[in-house]
């Protein structure tokens, strides 16, 4: 059933990438703030470049731009230098400083660095350590992928950011882990019906889905702010809704204050929004509205409406493990057969996931764990499929194959608007079950 | 001489404004400075955009897995890679025997393969493995060109270190690999620094198939290691892009007396020369008689979009040596180029670009965000022309965007000005900017009134010779400024390119909802109508008629 990628060395088209895109993609959540990628030029185009074309928005990463010199005789004087740049060009009230393998590799020591640079700074280009926050974030691109950086990031800034006070603030911490805007904006929506006080940590749905408005802003005003990160250690639960992006900032709280973390999975389809709704109630003490049951009873409606459609249907999904565990348990309930399912980032807890999902319904899929997009083809060949759910990087695939394909996850390019959409949530579950039932019909 | 923008200490020689004849141009070919958000990227990035479409080899990215990711796209296209996917042990223990079995593995993957490229990146590069011992032995082993990249993201300052070092590699491994004794082949080329993006190469091989000239191998849009191997039987080389072609060109007249030609296919005039350049180099009797006939066709053509574009201003920001053609190609379309700029471009680029514009013009190395930014408030263009990282800040801006180089269909040649012309003039024209704007201006209106006398509205259009420029809201008028169009005389307002003097007004009035005048000729009506200008044709005293204004806007 799970079959291991064998011992074939080269990796064929990965579809996952390094660690700095994930600690970038979080940063841009936070109000104000500028990720500084401590490392080559490249590391931080190829970030900006892959984050616009998904989101189809200006990003605003900088680099510390490592040359021969710096490679050699260390990059201190990139990032000291290039901390006054950023201050001087955008004011930033946060700067996550992101290193890369090679600042790793050479040994440069980010966070004595960074504390000399702070302070050298109070009262030097008017900006003390106390408007902005500097964070070092550890992300060597070799260990683990973006997933694994947006994980770190998460418990990095949370370490420097939390003050614990004495009371609760009465909220639920979210963190949402590399979903869209639509996503956050559907749990915010969950939440407001529920009556819910929360605190979305690292909140892009403001900041990577914007207005065009014409007037200048160098930084989006949206995100979560330093103050309601601070606070974050006040608060009565926190739910990661990506156990493998974001589990880190919520153990983190749980170790240090004591404050219940409930990781995953995310809340694709029915029982898993559930599992969701029932764990806010859990956490805070709120009943589910008669509203949620009613979006609900709707999904509902639509399964049974559309089962004729999806029965027996096949399907191959492949990307994030968070996002393709939670869609492999919603392909079950709507009674099609997971052939082939995917992570691009190794993990033994997502084949325990989908193997408990797979047994639960009686399947026998093939699991792969940190597979390459040479891993999927060959497994849809052998196992067949109608239909597959991926990321954009798995449409060549799906035309070879000459099956219909629904976009799903990170990143998705060559179409638009996939950002907005959610998928989370019995209204987000919805339109993606629209969406399968509609390219099958598209395809039939 | 200095441009209104708010600059770094560092970045002043960096940004000029253009003056013919004179020595100053920006700074180039500097490294980038730390904490800005420069819009360049890496050696290992140059080094796959000049490699990344060879079809029949083997790329391997020796590496963190991040490198190979990003390294298949090029140019907006998925390529087939390979990675050796560098983790924490292999950092710690070395990785040369994981290269090995990679290329091993990789080679029994993908049959066929003529040659393997293994890319170097930063790590690789940090930790001083011997890639060239492994590479050979690998080469020995499978009885196969195994050739290394030395790209590390670090060395160099921009891409263009990648190009250089992509060139060498070519030079060294795959160009004029073939008999040597055969000779040269009749009526053929090589094209140097064409990337085949959106068809164009297809353009230009047409262009030339009609004067009878065939293309061995195009560096490095169509390079297969075959044609790489056969490409010093060419009889001439033709330069398009220098920043990535030159150095090649010149490589291979010294090692096979190929003779080059620098030339471009954007534009009209600039195709023009190029073929004739082409044509007379090969003694071809046709030239002419394309020229004539293919020029004619693409005037007709981008006619109906010329009046919109009149004008209009532009800006581009570009890698590096597209700056000059593509300006003159604007031009040719009637528009004003008011920034060239680019990522890394030399010396000699700034110079090309700074004959193809007019004095004053803004020229700007390896501008970053912050700057750009400031460039588009500040000057406001009509039009912004540049790479996808750029786009969406535009567009927040309310700035038109087109992506250069192109994502619809083929710029170069003469069809492909045709789609250029159509492409600026959609995407200039869309509704949405007029839109964006008026939502702001909703309780506040802007008239313009052709009053000479300050109490009457008593000027025809075309010949009004000051505006009295109004702001309305539900229960106020106040008179903000009055603007005169510019005499003959005047130096600011003359254009050689001989914006008459309706145009001249109706950008005068280019932030205005309406103009009021005693009367406007038919065709100032329709160009006005075009940019949102509505023209209201009324007489009498200015109060009562900004009321009525007010009431039917």
């Amino acid at each position: 059933m799970a079959a291991a990628t064998g011992a074939r060395v080269v990796t064929i088209d990965p579809c996952h990438t390094c660690q700095p895109l994930g600690a970038a993609y979080l940063l841009l959540g936070i109000r104000g703030a500028v990720p500084l990628v401590h490392g080559s030029q490249g590391c931080c185009s190829y970030v900006r470049y892959l984050l616009n074309r998904h989101f189809r928005e200006p990003v605003k990463v900088a680099a510390t731009s490592f040359h021969e010199d710096a490679a050699v005789f260390g990059g201190r004087r990139n990032l000291v230098e290039g901390i006054k740049n950023l201050l001087l060009c955008y004011s930033p009230r946060f700067i996550g400083v992101v290193s890369t393998c090679l600042s790793e590799t050479i040994g440069d020591n980010i966070d004595s660095i960074i504390r000399e640079v702070q302070k050298e700074l109070n009262g030097k280009i008017n900006v003390s350590s106390k408007q902005v926050k500097i964070v070092p974030i550890h992300t060597p691109s070799y260990a683990g992928s973006h997933i694994k950086g947006y994980d770190n990031a998460s418990r990095a800034v949370l370490e420097y950011l939390v003050q614990p006070g004495k009371d609760s603030n009465g909220k639920l911490n979210v963190i949402p882990g590399i979903i869209n805007p639509g996503d956050i904006e559907e749990i915010k929506h969950i939440l407001v019906e529920m009556d819910v006080p929360f605190l979305v940590l690292y909140d892009i749905s403001r900041t990577l889905d914007t207005p065009l408005e014409i007037s200048m802003s160098r930084l989006p005003k949206e995100g979560t702010s330093v103050k309601e990160l601070a606070d974050a250690a006040n608060s009565l639960g926190t739910i990661a809704l990506c156990r493998h992006a974001g589990g880190a900032g919520a153990r983190y709280l749980q170790k240090k204050f004591n404050i219940p973390a409930l990781l995953g999975p995310l809340p694709v389809g029915i029982a898993n929004t559930d599992r969701f709704l029932d764990s806010v109630k859990k956490l805070i003490g709120k009943e589910i509205p008669s509203s949620l049951e009613w979006e609900r009873g709707i999904l509902l409606d639509a399964m049974a409406d559309s089962c004729q459609y999806t029965m027996m249907k096949r399907a191959a999904l492949v990307g994030d493990p968070d996002i393709v565990a939670g869609t492999t348990r919603f392909i079950c309930e709507l009674g099609m057969e997971p052939a082939v399912v995917m992570s691009s980032t190794a993990s033994d807890e997502f084949v325990r996931e989908v193997e408990v999902i797979a047994r639960e319904y009686d399947y026998n899929p093939v699991v792969i764990s940190g597979g390459d997009l040479y891993d999927f083809e060959s497994a849809l060949k052998e196992r067949r499929a109608d239909i597959i759910l991926s990321p954009s990087h798995g449409v060549e695939i799906a035309r070879k194959v000459k099956v219909p394909v629904v976009r799903l996850g990170f990143p998705v390019y060559d179409r638009v608007g996939y950002h907005r959409r959610a998928i989370v949530g019995y209204r987000g579950s919805l339109s993606l079950l629209d969406l399968i039932v509609n390219s099958l019909l598209e395809f039939s | 001489m200095s441009a209104s923008l708010e600059l770094l200490p560092n970045r002043r020689g960096h940004v000029v404004l253009n003056k013919k004849d004179a020595a100053e141009k920006p700074e180039c070919g500097r490294s980038t400075l730390p904490g800005v958000i420069s819009q360049r990227a890496c050696a290992f990035y140059g080094a796959r955009w000049m490699l990344a479409a060879i079809p029949d080899v083997v790329h391997l990215v020796h590496g963190p897995v991040g490198c190979a990711y990003y390294g298949r796209t090029v140019r907006r296209t998925n390529y087939r890679i390979f990675s050796s996917n560098l983790a924490e042990r292999d950092i710690v223990f070395g990785a040369g025997d994981k290269l090995y079995n990679s290329i091993r593995e990789a080679v029994r993957q993908f049959s066929g393969t003529r040659a393997v490229i293994v890319y170097a990146t930063c790590v690789v590069g940090i930790t001083g493995e011997d890639l060239s011992a492994i590479c050979n032995r690998a080469s020995t082993d499978l009885g196969l060109p195994v050739v290394p990249v030395n790209c590390p993201g670090f060395c160099g300052t921009s891409q263009a270190a990648g190009h250089d070092i992509a060139v060498n590699v070519l030079l060294e491994h795959f160009i004029g690999k073939g008999d040597k004794k055969e000779p040269p082949l009749d009526n053929t080329v090589n094209i140097l620094g064409e990337f085949d993006v959106q068809g164009d190469l297809g353009e230009i091989e047409a262009l030339l198939g009609q004067l009878g000239i065939n293309i061995i191998c195009t560096f490095s849009g169509r390079a297969s290691t075959t044609a790489m191997a056969n490409s010093h039987r060419a009889k001439l080389n033709i330069v398009h892009c220098r920043r990535t072609g030159q150095a090649l060109a010149e490589a291979m007249h010294d090692r096979f007396h190929i003779p080059f030609l620098k030339v471009s296919f954007f534009g009209l005039e600039e195709t023009t020369a190029a073929l004739r350049a082409v044509g007379e180099f090969f003694g071809s009797d046709k030239t002419e008689k394309v020229i004539a006939q293919d020029v004619k066709k693409a005037r007709r053509e981008i006619e109906p979009f010329l009046p919109g574009l009149a004008g209009r201003r532009v800006a581009l920001f570009f890698g590096a040596s597209r700056m000059g053609s593509m300006a003159k190609a604007f031009q040719e379309l009637g528009m004003e180029v008011i920034m060239a700029g680019s990522q890394f471009g030399c010396r000699q680029d700034y110079r090309e670009a700074g004959d193809k514009v007019k004095e004053g013009v803004l020229l700007m190395d390896d501008a970053h965000d912050r700057e750009l930014e400031e460039l588009l408030t500040k000057y406001r263009p009509d039009l912004l022309v540049g790479g996808t990282k750029e786009k969406y800040m535009a567009h927040k801006l309310g700035v038109p965007f087109l992506v250069f180089p192109q994502e619809m269909s083929p710029f170069a040649g003469f069809n492909g000005f045709v789609n250029l012309a159509r492409e600026v003039s959609g995407i200039m024209g869309a509704p949405v900017w007029r839109l964006a704007q008026s939502r702001r201006e909703v309780s506040k209106l802007k008239v313009a009134v052709a009053s000479g006398n300050g109490l009457t509205i008593d000027q025809h259009f075309g010949r009004a010779e000051q505006f009295m420029i109004f702001e309305l809201t539900p229960n106020s008028v106040s008179l903000l400024e009055i603007r005169r169009p510019a005499g003959k005389e005047s130096v600011s307002y003359q254009d050689s390119g001989g914006r008459d003097g309706v145009r001249q007004r109706i950008d005068l009035l280019a932030d205005c909802r309406a103009v009021l005048c005693t009367r406007a000729g038919e065709c100032a009506r329709k160009q006005a109508g075009n940019t949102g200008l509505t023209v209201l044709e009324k007489e009498g005293p200015l109060s009562e008629a900004l009321k009525w204004c007010s009431s039917v806007l």
